[in-house]
């Protein structure tokens, strides 16, 4: 039995979930690993079959209890459906989620690489500075209590000098730049002189969120130059030993040379490669198969057989990260396409 | 008041002490041991902050929770002073060792006391001179007490190689706590201040309801009597947003409702909303009200049964902080009771504790109490079995705790009385603004002064206009 269900009404968790989901299964963990943000290389592989990556890490204070709460109601309200390879889509659900164009705009501005969990802390820190600058006072609680943002901060106002009075002034042009209600949210959450933030304002996290995307959306090096060194640009989705092992490999170095020369375990290496591989950075994958498999393992996929099961049936002689590296650079190629 | 406590008080913006403070701050400026027993909202942090401002050397905090060390923290920073530091789990290793190297530019340490009896963190503070050390929280040494807190039973030999006068603080202590917290951090001669826990501008109400239907209607009953700003504590995060939503706007109330699953930065904000008073009614779990200091709240109402007495005198304590009337009331039913006897045995199980023992630093950054608990004992250098043994052991000294609450529920005579008779301290002779059912008189007795307008901002045009020091 299903009751026609108003996507407004929906909890912004399980507006996420219809918006990762499609026909095709997925499995609910990984649904979970992608938008909390999970860095292991099965949530990422899933994420990057189901199309769904752009999505991220966008709620990465989603509780697994809470997640599937609202996946059992979505079940009971008939929007998804379990099947045997995991959640899905059903018409019902696509229907709800596609009446409603604002949440899908607004979600369009989210962007993994943004890193804008990190970024507003950093940003109302640095308001609050400038705020209380422009009143000479020294003298204030800062908003932020962690280390690392006032740390940044304090960084950030140091090569800021005397351009206090530009940074205001782009700042401005910034949110002019915004629609009326976006730049009013997030002028809400600011904790500054004389203004603790607006009570009416949205406390809806995830439209702050957005709010906070749209705003990074707009920054440039040569338009915003010192809110875009607030920012640093596009953030890394790979981790600081991912990375490593990426220019390690790219070096020249076996995985097997880099496990031992860091002491990490090959399944470790193979991992980040992975993941370094689905987040698009740049690796030569001939050197991850037997160049004598490609033609064989080419012909399947251009079959539409794309699973794991399908290729090594093909090729039962290769390994799992053999077949899992062509696969992702397969689905790389299909997106370059698009 | 000596003129030199009078000028650095007014430095970290007070007029003068309240009773106690300026007993514990001259007897630790004279370098004598101190314990001080000041009641929740009497000022203990002002105590050591003017303290370690006038004594020569580093002041060293121990402070059990991290939510306490980053207030305390912020406020010093707010007065102007800089050099505090905060060293607790959240500080990585690379960090920890350049801040070890840089010791004596701190005026403030405050320290997590599992990290200050590791020994590179204990050699380090020898090396620097260590004026005052401050023992927050200081019940947490009393073993059979529900706040226990291993590490804090090495205290005592901490001290010894520091060399420091020791100021211990706390908010409750029954003289039999006061005599192990005495010989557990070894205090010499020690000058002892137990100020009255009684706080007579406080109504002590309670009051059994028959289901939640009716909780639920007499906060809303209380809301539109008591005038000015409230906190209704309550016990799941559920209820609070639940009854934010039923009672916004009554009677123009600004209602938000507050609980640990908001992100940190939204929760600073509505404190300072609170505070500041662009909201006046807050629907909250116990994390709302650390570091919370607003003198005119006129009613702290707590929804259920709480599992000591310890922590229902923290939250009722939030009221009334001026000094003027205020009604603090305990609204429950028989469920409440019974729900949270049946949540005693809950303590973290040996699965969790196997998991934490596997990767403690996966878990470092928690705030769940349960977690802190494990590490603390980890950090204390407990085995996990060790762990679950005291963790069985503890089961016996909250049961002992709650049945101080229970005794609270049913006391015949005067609650107030029976309240006090817990913390060992005398409490005022009832009269009719005492104790029991808040009925009419009682509550007209509780004045509020006008409310301050909303600040009126909302657009972002005209909040940068404010913000930025812009004029027309
Ligand atoms: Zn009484």
């Amino acid at each position: 039995m299903t009751t026609k269900v108003n996507h407004s009404e929906l909890s912004d968790s399980a507006k996420l979930i219809l918006a990762g989901l499609t026909a095709q299964p997925q499995r609910a963990l990984s649904l979970y690993g992608v938008l909390s943000g999970r860095q292991t290389a099965s949530t990422v592989f899933s994420g990057m079959e189901q199309g769904n990556l752009r999505l991220y890490g966008v709620t990465p204070r989603l509780s697994r209890g809470d997640f599937e709460n609202e996946v059992a109601a979505l079940m009971r309200a008939g929007l998804i459906a379990q099947q045997k390879a995991g959640l899905c889509l059903t018409d019902a659900g696509a229907a709800t989620r596609s009446a409603d164009t604002t949440f899908a705009a607004a979600l369009k501005t989210f962007r993994p690489d943004y890193g804008v969990q990190a970024f507003l802390p950093q940003f109302y820190l640095a308001v609050q500075t400038l705020s209380e600058l422009s009143y000479g006072n020294h003298r204030y609680r800062p908003a932020i209590a962690d280390l690392h943002v006032q740390a940044r901060v304090r960084w950030w106002y140091g090569q800021l000098g005397q351009e206090t009075a530009a940074a205001v002034a782009e700042l401005t042009t910034l949110f002019t730049a915004l629609d009326q209600q976006t730049a009013d949210t997030l002028a809400g959450q600011l904790l500054a002189h004389g203004y603790s933030g607006n009570p009416e304002a949205s406390t809806n996290e995830l439209a702050i969120e957005l709010a906070g995307c749209a705003l990074l959306a707009q920054m440039s090096p040569t338009q915003s130059p010192h809110w875009y060194q607030l920012w640093g640009g596009r953030q890394p989705l790979l981790s600081q030993p991912m990375q490593q092992t990426v220019s390690e490999f790219n070096a020249g170095a076996s995985i097997e040379q880099i496990a031992q020369r860091r002491r990490l375990r090959v399944s470790t290496v193979n991992e980040h490669l992975q993941v370094a591989a689905i987040f698009g950075a740049p690796l030569t994958f001939s050197r991850f198969y037997p160049a004598a498999a490609k033609p064989q393992l080419l012909a399947t996929w251009n079959a539409g057989q794309h699973s794991y099961r399908e290729l090594l049936d093909v090729l039962p002689d290769l390994e799992f990260m053999q077949v899992r590296m062509f696969q992702i650079e397969q689905l790389r190629g299909m997106q370059h396409a698009q | 008041m000596r003129s030199e406590v009078e000028g650095v008080i007014e430095q970290l913006g007070y007029q003068n002490l309240r009773p106690g403070q300026e007993e514990i701050i001259n007897a630790a400026l004279d370098g004598k041991d101190v314990l001080g027993i000041l009641p929740t909202g009497s000022g203990k942090t002002l105590c050591f902050q003017a303290t370690g401002q006038l004594r020569a050397g580093v002041t060293v905090v121990v402070e059990p929770l991290l939510a306490l060390m980053r207030d305390q923290q912020l406020r010093l920073q707010a007065s102007g002073e800089k050099r505090v530091l905060a060293i607790n789990s959240q500080l990585a290793p690379s960090e920890l060792s350049v801040v070890l190297q840089n010791l004596s530019y701190y005026q403030f340490i405050f320290i997590a006391p599992e990290m200050l009896t590791r020994p590179d963190i204990l050699r380090a503070l020898q090396a620097v001179k260590v004026g005052l050390l401050v023992v927050d929280e200081a019940h947490c040494i009393y073993q059979w007490g529900p706040d226990f807190r291993p590490a804090y039973l090495r205290l005592g030999d901490v001290r010894q190689r520091l060399g420091a006068p020791v100021m211990a603080l706390t908010a409750t202590a029954p003289e039999n706590v006061r005599s192990v917290i005495v010989r557990q951090l070894r205090l010499q001669n020690a000058t002892i201040y137990a100020g009255s826990v009684d706080r007579p501008e406080l109504f002590i109400g309670r009051e059994s309801l028959l289901d939640q239907r009716a909780v639920n209607e007499r906060v809303g009953a209380l809301l539109a009597q008591v005038a000015g700003p409230a906190i209704i504590y309550c016990p799941t995060k559920k209820l609070t947003e639940q009854l934010a939503q039923q009672f916004s706007g009554l009677h123009g109330r600004r209602v938000a409702f507050y609980h640990a699953g908001l992100d940190g930065h939204t929760r600073t904000l509505r404190e300072r909303q609170f505070t500041e008073g662009s909201l006046d009614t807050l629907f909250a779990t116990s994390a709302f009200g650390m570091g919370v200091d607003k003198p005119d709240v006129r009613m702290v109402l707590y929804l259920g049964v709480p599992a000591t007495l310890e922590e229902y005198m923290q939250a009722i304590g939030r009221a009334g902080r001026d000094g003027q009337p205020a009604l603090t009331a305990l609204l429950y039913t028989a469920k409440d009771a019974q729900h949270t006897a049946g949540m005693l045995a809950n303590l973290p199980s040996p699965i969790l504790v196997k998991a934490l023992y596997r990767a403690p630093k996966a878990y470092a950054g928690s705030d769940d109490p349960q977690i802190q608990l494990v590490l603390a004992y980890q950090q204390a250098g407990y085995s996990a079995s060790e762990v679950n043994q005291a963790l069985d052991a503890r089961i016996g000294s909250k049961q002992k705790a709650f049945s101080a609450v229970v005794n609270f529920l049913q006391a015949d005579g005067c609650v107030r009385a029976e309240l006090l008779h817990y913390f060992d301290s005398p409490a005022k002779t009832h009269d009719d603004f005492c104790c029991g059912i808040a009925d009419a008189g009682v509550l007209a007795q509780i004045h509020s002064e006008q409310q301050a307008d909303n600040q009126g901002f909302n657009t972002w045009q005209e909040v940068f206009k404010q913000i930025f020091n812009v004029s027309d």
